[in-house]
């Protein structure tokens, strides 16, 4: 008995249609994994590298000096740090604040940045009430009265001067020249009280100066400031409107500014007195500033 | 090499903040070790006493049923079937002579700041790997799964 003849050919066909179809889903889907399994993997070497970057950073700028420290000598530092910081908040806590101040959540003062480094190694060894950290706020009084007296010069550098060298003032550069000459010691001490009663806020640091592109604002003259975990302000007397790079050389600091330089300003007595950190920091600096003129230029195009 | 004193202000602090952020963070400090063998079997005098332990980059990794389970901060390796006669560096060497703190064969206040942080690099890589390996690895096995499903509408 004949039967219908099924379409050999063409069922092959549809089979083989069908499975090539699959064969290129499956090809597809394997060039896809592949894909994204390469595009984590990428995303993870990434990572890896922004860690060691993040730690070469870090150890740039922390200095060979601290590198080389054991972490015993490390720890032995931070308890001082730690007696220190403890001082301070126990100042905070005794001290009660009695005028109302506007104020952008921490007070700064000058105890850790501007006194000299054996002052400060002074103050953090002795342990207790004691402190030098009163010292400064002491100052503030009488900084505060003699503002309409003082005639402290400041200085700005020429406009024509595209680099000026700065002599380093290191020791409490400007109280002293502040300081009204007309006291009476016997007042001394009750001013000193009243200035320390009724200047001392609690001190919130709201701010990491420790980021490479930090926003900082310049103290208010007078203000004291108080420096908890690196400050955030630019204790500098020169009050500047233009973006600028100041760089500390052997003696003193090299001031770039934003105008046109030629050649001619640059001699190799100068160039030598970098030394191979400050190379390291500005190819640092370098970077970061291409980065923003990059971001910066991103968003002007879009 | 400049002493402590010479250090300015500035500098002090930096270290005081590694230091703070670190300890905070990551378990690579002797003392949180330390800290970790709360009932450890062995007294301070035993050569593999809690100190000894920490100092050479153990940590308690033991439960109820395990308890005297230790685990190296930087390799990894656990240990357990520990004995008071047991010295914990050289126990260390023995198992896991690859180890970076093994190699360095120094406790932690004679390690200088580069290479603890050198070693809180390699610390910190390896974790990232780690997680990245287990990570991968699911992502794998889900391919295989929906590969395997795709091929299964052949006939």
């Amino acid at each position: 008995m004949p039967r219908t003849k099924l379409p050999k050919v063409a069922a092959s066909k549809r089979a083989r249609e069908n499975a090539s179809e699959l064969d290129d889903i499956l090809r597809d889907f394997d060039v896809e994994s592949e894909n994204s399994l390469q595009s984590i993997r990428s995303a993870h070497q990434k990572n890896l590298q922004d860690a060691e970057t993040e730690f070469e950073n870090f150890k740039t700028e922390l200095g060979s000096n601290l590198l080389m420290k054991t972490m015993g000598e490390i720890k032995q530092m931070k308890s001082l740090f730690d007696s220190a910081e403890k001082t301070i908040h126990e100042l905070n806590m005794t001290v009660k604040d009695t005028t109302q101040r506007p104020d952008e959540g921490y007070l700064t003062a000058d105890v850790g940045y501007k006194t000299s480094e054996s002052e400060c190694d002074k103050s953090l060894t002795q342990k207790g009430r004691d402190v030098s950290i009163i010292a400064p706020l002491r100052t503030l009084k009488s900084r505060r009265r003699s503002q309409s007296a003082s005639n402290v010069p400041i200085s700005t550098p020429g406009p024509r001067s595209m680099m000026t060298q700065m002599k380093q003032k290191t020791p409490l550069p400007s109280s002293h020249a502040s300081r009204s000459k007309f006291r009476t010691p016997a007042q001394k001490p009750a001013h000193q009280r009243a200035a320390s009663a009724d200047r001392i806020d609690s001190i919130i640091p709201k701010v990491n100066p420790m980021t490479p592109v930090s926003i900082l604002r310049h103290p208010r003259s007078g203000e004291i400031a108080f420096s908890v975990k690196g400050s955030p302000i630019l204790t500098s007397n020169i009050i500047e409107r233009t973006a600028n790079v100041n760089i500390p050389i052997a003696n003193g600091v090299l001031s770039v500014r934003p105008e046109n330089m030629d050649p001619s300003h640059l001699n190799a007595s100068l160039i030598r007195k970098f030394d191979n950190n400050t190379i390291t920091h500005l190819h640092t600096l370098k970077n970061n500033l291409d980065m923003l003129m990059k971001a910066f230029e991103n968003r002007m195009k879009s | 090499m400049p002493a402590i004193h010479e250090l300015s202000a500035e500098e002090m602090k930096r270290a005081s903040n590694i230091v703070t952020t670190l300890g905070d963070t990551l378990k690579i400090f002797e003392e949180l070790r330390i800290k970790s063998f709360e009932n450890w079997q062995f007294d301070e005098n035993e050569k593999c006493s809690v100190l000894e332990m920490a100092r050479a980059g153990f940590y308690y990794s033991g439960n109820s049923k395990d308890d005297d389970s230790a685990i190296c901060f930087v390799c990894g390796k656990v240990l357990d079937g520990w004995e008071n006669t047991d010295d914990p560096w050289m126990e260390h060497q023995k198992h896991s002579a690859n180890c970076k703190f093994v190699q360095m064969r120094r406790s932690e206040d004679d390690l200088t700041l580069e290479e603890f942080l050198d070693l809180c690099e390699h610390i910190i890589k390896q974790f990232l790997t780690n997680q990245f390996r287990k990570k991968e690895a699911a992502f794998i096995k889900r391919i295989e799964k929906i590969r395997d499903i795709l091929k299964s509408q052949q006939y």
